[in-house]
């Protein structure tokens, strides 16, 4: 890979592949900006060629952004290997579910929540701020490796990436990081809460409980509507008007 | 509260902003973070810690896939941090987070609009993307980091201003505080939980939920 493009500046552009974030294109624009400098590797010498390439690069696009870099890496060797357009439209678009399910699972609903809720249990703990520190180097490590492979495996495989990714560690990793993040979550719920809680009154206690119970409660039964922040900010509202009524 | 403090909140409620979506995405949004450093900045970290770490619970209920609108936490928990700041936790834990709840879901609406800003310049410079045009993609770049910079930071600045103005107008009493604070901290268990829940599949994984708890409680307990 590294005698046709230079992998570093398609990383460090990727950092930013949601500044342009719009309904239209997604993450369509960010993929051309991180491409750019690759194509310009491959085609710098053939203007219209670069030109065509980047105008497919910016095409509509949306993946998880922390594994849209095996998408990069694909299309670059299509690109590379000059398959027609229209296939290298078709292998975006066919990329764009596995590398979203995939990412978001592995991330959203893995890593991300772990690495918070066990921030969140250690400080509770009383370990000071750099669970802080760590959580934050843990989540870039992971971030930066996985998209610098991410990057290789895509131009290794070229249109065989689907595949490869399927065969590779990331769905094994995502449902260990969702069952990690459901243990840490689990366990930072009452630590937290009593770190919170441990001074109050057993009337105090009690009506923490309702509130708890009526918001999974309402959760359960109305879905996201009734999510525990509206129903916070509700309750808030009450208490502050009801304080208001009555000073 | 300094003007260097001011200044160097606003820069960090900022950069938490834009961390969110456009750039770096490294974590730095997560309230628990936001609050750690906040805390340092205005010179009162345990009260950062208690405002992340509440907050935290909260974004553990939040899935930011797709076009999906969620809150802003990183510009309200900075707020949230300075409101708290040097007050007894107990009464001022409730406004403080109550006050970053309003301000993170003013910040997922306004992100919401800075894509539809982005769309419309798009549009704009349509042909010159279908054209394969490196500086018409440059500028939609920068010019849409550009204002989730300008966001973020009327966002930040924002927020900060309606903390120290409510700080100063509106005495936080200890029996309100109290219950706002109770009312929160119910609030933020029960995100974490039907978070959790909710992202968990398949639901066989949720035994490790329970495992969790099981643990949690035990540790609480010896705690």
């Amino acid at each position: 890979m590294a005698d046709l493009i230079r992998a570093r500046p398609v990383l460090l552009r990727l950092l930013a592949l949601q500044a342009a974030w719009s309904y239209e294109r997604m993450q369509g624009i960010g993929i051309a900006w991180a491409t750019e400098p690759a194509l310009r590797d491959l085609f710098g010498q053939n203007e219209a060629r670069y030109r065509e390439a980047l105008a497919r690069a910016a095409l509509f696009f949306n993946a998880n952004p922390y594994l849209a870099a095996g998408a990069i890496g694909a299309e670059l060797r299509a690109e590379a290997d000059s398959v027609p357009g229209p296939q290298v439209e078709r292998l975006r678009t066919a990329l764009c579910g596995p590398l979203g399910a995939l990412g978001d699972r592995l991330f959203w609903a893995g890593v991300v929540p772990a690495l918070g809720a066990g921030a969140a249990l250690a400080i509770a703990m009383g370990a000071g701020p750099w669970p802080v520190v760590a959580a934050v180097l843990v989540h870039n490590a992971i971030r930066l490796v996985l998209g610098r492979r991410l990057l290789r495996l895509g131009w290794n495989e070229g249109v065989r990436i689907g595949s490869a990714i399927g065969a590779s560690a990331i769905p094994r990793l995502g449902d260990l990081a969702v069952a990690a993040a459901a243990f840490l979550c689990g366990v930072a719920v009452p630590v937290a809460g009593t770190w919170f809680l441990r001074q109050s009154a057993p009337g105090e206690l009690v009506a923490v409980v309702v509130f708890l119970a009526a918001a999974i409660l309402l959760r359960r039964l109305m879905g996201p509507r009734a999510s525990p922040r509206r129903l916070t900010l509700i309750g808030g509202a009450v208490v502050i008007a009801w304080h208001l009524v009555n000073r | 509260m300094s003007g260097l403090t001011l200044a160097l909140l606003l820069a960090w409620g900022t950069l938490a902003g834009v961390d969110l979506v456009s750039w770096p995405q490294a974590f730095l949004s997560r309230p628990v973070v936001v609050g750690a450093i906040a805390g340092v900045i205005i010179g009162d970290p345990v009260a950062g810690l208690r405002v992340g770490v509440l907050l935290e619970l909260f974004a553990l209920d939040v899935l930011p896939v797709g076009a999906a609108r969620y809150p802003d936490y990183g510009p309200a928990t900075v707020a949230a941090t300075a409101w708290a700041r040097g007050l007894d936790w107990t009464s001022a834990l409730g406004p403080a987070v109550f006050l970053a709840l309003a301000v993170g879901w003013v910040g997922g609406r306004s992100m919401e609009a800075l894509r539809r800003r982005n769309g419309r310049r798009l549009r704009k410079l349509e042909p010159r993307i279908a054209a394969g045009d490196p500086r018409a993609v440059a500028r939609l770049q920068w010019h849409g980091l550009a204002d989730d910079v300008l966001r973020a930071a009327l966002l930040t600045a924002l927020a900060l201003l309606v903390a120290m103005v409510s700080r100063i107008w509106i005495v936080a009493p200890e029996e309100p505080g109290r219950a706002l604070t109770l009312v929160v901290i119910a609030g933020g268990l029960g995100a974490a939980l039907t978070g959790t829940v909710r992202r968990t599949t398949p639901a066989s994984l949720l035994r490790w939920l329970g495992v969790g708890l099981a643990a949690g409680g035990v540790a609480a307990w010896l705690i």
